[in-house]
């Protein structure tokens, strides 16, 4: 049996919180980050967003950046949730030995589509290649931080980008390909995906409402979050303190459509049933799902038709987040992943906020009253465009 | 721990060089100009025209290049690696917000957008529910899809698996590279698309060549990677060296480190050959699989003049893309 992988330690930023403590104090508290637009230029006051609490030049000032060279919002949030996450795993001051796993999908977008409109200088030009791709955006988290990192790799699966980075994290250091990871994403709202979204007519023009009848779609959100991922072996070796281990994790392919999810769920079925298998648990086991729960009508449907066909009548108690941090797309997995390991390690159960009637067709029920709770096993579920399907499944770290 | 070996079994490309083909090993296409078009097949022998006319040409690419790789074979997983995505379809939509502002509504086109819609699409095509990823590190992407897969079949997680790397080049994007002066005057080989198939495979028999090991590095020396490599996989056997030269002064000198240590073996290289862009690496694999696969060294790959005469059997590959690097040791069969 291979090693197990372990976490030790975690960093978040999104519209509940700068960080782990204002994030968990919001998710205990039935706080929402979900309200009127205030950061994003767009013209589309109506749809509610989960926008991270502060401008681009606080966060450059909170990170001593200076103002000369132009860094995307994508790029920013992400250096404040690795440099919480370095810093909790006591990795701060590590050398050359680092990977940098970050999943995203519009990248420097945010800044590409200001510099488009503006005409493209030469500059302009200069500074749209260093922002605009993928690649870039994590390049540029990881150049903050001088020589921790010695590789970087930027996962793209839309919505599922984050988690299925913590995925390729684990398998690399399982590989032994890397000692340490510190896998996750980052996302900040564009006008590009913020009209994309409107254009498919998802997006709901209230507070989103996870698994009710009357969802009408999701509130698009932003933010960051990662974890730092290493054999036990490795931890142990350098006296790191174990907050969980990573079990199990899976991705399947829906292959039923480019955005729609299919109606019995296929993909999400099996991605979660692969990460049970992984994990040598059965479904009795999980003491909490953290949903994907757009809000949508469809993934909604799909998510609940999936999950019934593989607990049954025993689904454990679930609750989607994104009614706290809006849809945080691309980071939306590892930011779900640090709220599932905050809830295991505080030992209470998130609500899903805005639910109030049951689905008709027998969709999932969610919890809706926060309680404290003993919780081994977490699965987090993260979907993306494509029907790319992940699951990961967090334990409470035993010697 | 004992690991699987890595095998790459077919490849098929629609780039620069003529589509579905290895005739450019011996007459190759010579690419003029600042930037060059992928040679397109004719796609109606391979989609219904009906399916094609809903894709955009790197999605055709992606579909027809793993046509031809896979025939009927099922797959273990489908991993993508591409720098830009779906471009064309990302521009329209923001050329769209600039001249109508916030007011365009372009659903097909938005869905098309995402990185992610090129392997989900051939996973739709073949109705494979089997992992899929997407990779998007600039002009390393295709080793960074090439590492998944080579991971999880050497952890046995997976027995084979596609890996398609894809780069198409639209306008905007072409101006802003040539305004930033990078194409059209530092470069020196033009810039291109590029679209390959390959199938990755644990199982030797029929195989064009094994890939031995795979590094990717950020800000870090060929010099440093080669001692993590070494760490990895052990000292490494070199014939030959595949470089990503383009002919741009600032890329092409940090090579010049591994250049000094392997001085004794032929240098090499193919960028003149597939055109630059983001999924270029990918045809310096398929190149050098189809070198150890017929045990030569055609002169059009050679940049000096090192006898290539004694038989190639490891070539290492070396490219290198703004901050990031890759190393990829492939090695003959025989």
């Amino acid at each position: 049996m291979s090693e197990k992988i372990v976490i030790t330690g975690s960093g978040i930023v999104s519209a509940i919180g700068n960080n782990r403590q204002q994030c968990l104090e919001n998710l205990k508290n039935g706080f929402s980050g979900i309200s009127e637009v205030r950061y994003l230029p767009t013209v589309h006051h109506e749809f509610p967003v989960g926008e991270v609490k502060l401008s681009n030049s606080q966060m450059c000032d909170l990170l001593g950046i200076g103002h000369s060279q132009v860094y995307s919002r994508t790029t920013l949030m992400g250096i404040m949730a690795v440099k919480e996450a370095l810093a909790q795993a006591g990795a701060s001051d590590t050398q050359n030995y680092m990977t940098l796993i970050s999943g995203t999908t519009v990248g420097g977008m945010d800044v590409s589509e200001q510099l488009f409109s503006q005409g493209m200088s030469q500059d302009d030009c200069s500074n749209c290649i260093a922002t605009h791709t993928c690649g870039a955006s994590t390049n540029a988290i990881a150049a903050y931080f001088g020589d921790t990192f010695n590789s970087t790799i930027t996962p793209s699966t839309a919505c599922s980008s984050a988690l299925n980075a913590i995925i390729l994290g684990s398998d690399l250091i399982k590989a032994g390909l890397a000692q340490m990871v510190v896998a996750g994403g980052s996302e900040s709202l564009t006008l590009f995906h913020l009209n994309g979204f409107k254009s498919l007519m998802i997006l709901d023009t209230e507070p989103c409402k996870p698994f009710d009848e009357h969802r009408k779609g999701l509130n698009l959100g932003e933010g960051a979050a990662f974890v730092v991922l290493e054999s036990e072996t490795h931890a142990i070796s350098r006296n790191a303190h174990i907050l969980a281990n990573i079990s199990g994790y899976g991705n399947a392919c829906d292959a039923f459509h480019q955005t729609a999810s299919s109606p019995n769920g296929e993909g999400a079925f099996l991605a979660m049933s692969k990460a049970l298998s992984e994990a040598h648990i059965t479904t009795q086991d999980i003491d909490y799902i953290n949903a994907h729960g757009t809000g949508t009508p469809n993934n909604d449907q799909s998510e609940s038709a999936a999950i019934h066909r593989l607990f049954d009548d025993k689904v454990p108690p679930v609750s989607s987040t994104k009614s706290f941090t809006g849809h945080t797309t691309s980071a939306s997995g590892s930011i779900e992943t640090v709220i599932s390991l905050l809830a295991m390690q505080e030992q209470f159960l998130p609500v899903n906020l805005g639910w109030s009637t049951p689905m008709k067709d027998g969709g999932i029920i969610p919890i809706t009253e926060s309680r404290k709770a003993s919780l081994s096993n977490v699965m987090c579920n993260s979907f993306g465009f494509g029907g790319n399907d992940s699951s990961l499944i967090l334990s409470k770290y035993t010697k | 721990m004992t690991s699987n070996k890595v095998y790459i079994k077919s490849v098929a490309h629609i780039s620069a060089q003529q589509p579905l083909s290895d005739e450019w090993l011996s007459s190759p296409v010579v690419l003029q100009g600042d930037f060059v078009q992928a040679c397109e097949p004719v796609y109606k022998d391979y989609i219904s025209p009906m399916a094609a006319r809903r894709m955009t040409p790197i999605l055709k690419r992606a579909i027809v290049t793993a046509k031809a790789v896979l025939n009927d074979t099922d797959v273990d997983a489908i991993i993508t690696g591409t720098g830009l995505g779906s471009a064309a379809c990302s521009e329209k939509l923001i050329n769209a917000m600039i001249e109508e502002g916030e007011a365009f509504s372009m659903p097909t086109q938005f869905m098309q957008s995402t990185h992610n819609t090129i392997g989900s699409l051939v996973a739709i095509d073949r109705k494979c529910h089997a992992y899929n990823a997407t990779y998007s590190q600039d002009g390393i992407s295709a080793e960074c899809a090439l590492l998944d897969a080579f991971v999880q079949i050497r952890l046995g997680k997976i027995n084979n698996a596609l890996v398609g790397i894809h780069d198409e080049l639209p306008k905007s994007w072409l101006e802003v590279m040539k305004r930033s002066k990078i194409i059209g005057n530092l470069m020196q080989v033009p810039a291109s698309e590029t679209s390959i198939s390959m199938l990755l495979d644990n199982n030797l028999v029929g195989s064009k060549c094994e890939i031995a090991g795979i590094e990717v590095a950020f800000n870090t020396s060929f010099d440093k990677m080669l001692s993590s490599f070494m760490s990895h996989y052990g000292l490494p056997q070199v014939d030959a060296l595949m470089m990503g030269k383009n002919g741009w002064e600032d890329n092409d000198k940090v090579y010049d480190e591994l250049l000094d240590k392997l001085s004794c073996v032929p240098a090499l290289h193919y960028k003149h050959i597939s055109g630059e862009s983001c999924a270029a690496s990918a045809f310096g694999v398929y190149a050098s699989a189809l070198c150890l696969e017929h045990g030569i060294v055609p002169a059009t790959l050679q940049c000096d003049n090192i006898n290539c005469d004694v038989p190639v059997k490891n070539i290492l590959l070396a490219n290198a893309s703004g901050n990031n690097k890759s190393l990829i040791l492939l090695r003959s069969c025989d």
